[in-house]
């Protein structure tokens, strides 16, 4: 695949690491962009730089992974490399506007949405009030900061125990807190404050109604420069721990054809509200009876995008790259015609019972490969898989014509992978495509928490 | 008087420590946050008994296995 239009982007920093940096190096490399990677001291010899044409090492700082936030750094890279276009990745500084805006400010393009776009989504709290303007549904819970706010208890009590305390600035799953009752309210504030204050320099947090049996179910949109804005149907995201998903699918198990109109035209709606453009996901709570609700918006690429990927036949790293090149996009929403069924498992250097991290030597790493089967990796047999970093070393993503024979597939790619000297989550995997909510597609977020809890 | 000693649950780095040597702790109490592949995990006490030894200081990074605490019991 070669684009000979894209005259404005010919050279791309690929401003992240791991398996998301592969991915986004290889988009270059099929697009005939040269590429530039950055790595940390202990790095030097990671498959992002192995995969580059040129790479440089982040700022040095104390924490290896603290060089990938250093914007001025970063930033200064890119110009010294003579780049055309910054590719944040997910995480890091992804959905940081400061990054947007000094990338445009040093003539570099950003591939993502403007820093105002990110701006109005950023703060969460703020978001919610956002869309809840445009009429898309949103949860019970507050509105305004709770910083000394004396009347918290109350808030809670008016949304209706069990709530959720949310870091407004967060992501990753990092600050959030469940709240079974007004007795936690204080330490949950208080672990979630000082939690969102390490993680993103804020302890802004809100309250929001807590569903338990609940379904995570996102939706891709596609906007360019132009005002054209498509989406690209929804993901299924209930499979989670700690709040961060672990199997993602597409379409979603037991989704009515009207639910999926209606859950697709709330994303629309919201991304025209903001004047969205690049690739970005909305994401929703749809509660026990079909009702959905929003959650938050990714302004960035998602860990999952791929499975989109495969029903849609469309590359999205390659479409934000046009998109962030000026193209107008040349898909219209009638080419969007999914085929088949996709899923695709993360897979983490952790314990696959309590999901506690296991960094180490990863001293052999072999996916099988085949038709239908595609796997996202950062990592090769001999590498050191750091505690520095995220435990995702790995996606395995798959696609058949149905639901069932995706399943099957991933079951036995999963079972003839091979990967030594850390633990990973592969055992949590194969129970849970095994377990019957995940077969017959009624399960929620609370699936990971069933299959591991200790037998009582 | 028996002491137990407490190890790293995981390799990571200490951010958080929620008691002192001389702290009387019981069995849930939640005694430091180890950071690791970017989480954040509580270590509880098993114990009840006397904080006797902290060997741990906050930013310290620590390996699984590694001595974290002493906690005497009575």
């Amino acid at each position: 695949m070669t684009i000979n239009n894209l005259r404005k982007i010919q050279k791309i920093l690929v401003a992240n690491r791991g398996e998301i940096a592969c991915r986004v190096l290889r988009a270059c490399k099929s697009l005939g962009i040269r590429s530039v990677a950055v790595y940390s001291r202990i790095e030097k010899s990671s498959l992002q730089v192995e995969m580059a044409d040129e790479a440089y090492p982040v700022p040095e700082h104390e924490m290896p992974g603290y060089g990938y936030l250093d914007i001025d750094g970063l930033v200064a890279i890119g110009a010294k490399a003579g780049v055309d276009a910054i590719h944040p990745g997910y995480g890091f500084l992804s959905e940081n506007p400061n990054f947007a805006r000094a990338s445009v400010e040093a003539g570099i393009a950003f591939i993502g949405p403007p820093a105002e776009v990110i701006s109005s989504m950023a703060n969460k709290r703020e978001a919610r009030e956002t869309l809840r303007g445009l009429g898309v549904p949103v949860l019970s819970g507050t509105s305004g900061s709770l910083d000394g706010s004396a009347d918290i208890e109350e808030q809670a009590q008016a949304i209706g125990y069990p709530v959720m305390v949310k870091a407004s600035e967060g992501g990753g799953g990092i600050g959030l807190g469940i709240i079974p009752g007004p007795e936690r309210l204080s330490r949950a504030l208080r672990r979630a404050g000082s939690a969102s204050n390490r993680a993103f320099g804020s302890d802004d947090l809100y309250l929001e109604k807590y569903i338990p049996d609940a379904r995570h179910v996102e939706v891709q949109v596609l906007g360019d420069k132009h005002g054209n804005v498509i989406h690209l149907f929804e993901r299924e995201c209930s499979v989670q721990r700690r709040h961060q998903k672990l199997i993602e699918e597409t379409p979603a198990p037991l989704f009515s054809n009207s639910q999926r109109a209606a859950i697709t035209e709330a994303a629309l709606t919201a991304a025209r509200g903001i004047g969205y453009q690049n690739a970005g996901t909305f994401e929703f709570l749809v509660d026990p009876d079909g009702k959905f609700y929003f959650l938050e918006t990714n302004t960035r690429l998602q860990v999952e995008h791929g499975i989109t990927e495969m029903t849609t036949g469309f590359d999205l790293v390659e479409q934000q790259i046009r998109v962030a090149s000026g193209e107008p996009l040349d898909i219209t929403q009638s080419d969007i015609r999914p085929q088949g069924h996709s899923l695709e498992v993360r897979i983490c250097a952790e314990d696959p019972d309590s999901f506690l991290p296991s960094p180490g030597l990863l001293s052999d790493w072999s996916i099988p490969s085949g038709d239908g089967i595609r796997v996202e990796s950062g990592v090769r047999a001999g590498d050191e898989v750091s505690s520095y970093f995220d435990p995702l070393i790995a996606k395995i993503l798959i696609h058949a014509d149905d639901r069932s024979a995706a399943i099957d597939k991933m079951l036995s790619t999963l079972r003839n992978a091979r990967i030594e000297g850390i633990k990973t989550n592969v055992p949590f995997h194969i129970k849970a495509l095994e377990s019957e909510r995940f077969q017959d597609g009624s399960y929620t977020t609370q699936l990971a928490a069933q299959l591991t809890a200790p037998p009582s | 008087m028996a002491s137990v000693t407490m190890n790293a649950p995981m390799t990571g780095r200490i951010i958080e420590i929620n008691v002192a040597e001389g702290d009387s702790v019981t069995v849930g109490d939640m005694l430091v946050v180890i950071e690791s592949m970017k989480m954040e995990n509580e270590v509880f006490s098993q114990h009840e008994g006397t904080l006797s030894k902290l060997m741990v200081a906050d930013d310290q990074n620590v390996s699984e296995g590694d001595p974290m605490l002493e906690i005497t019991t009575d």
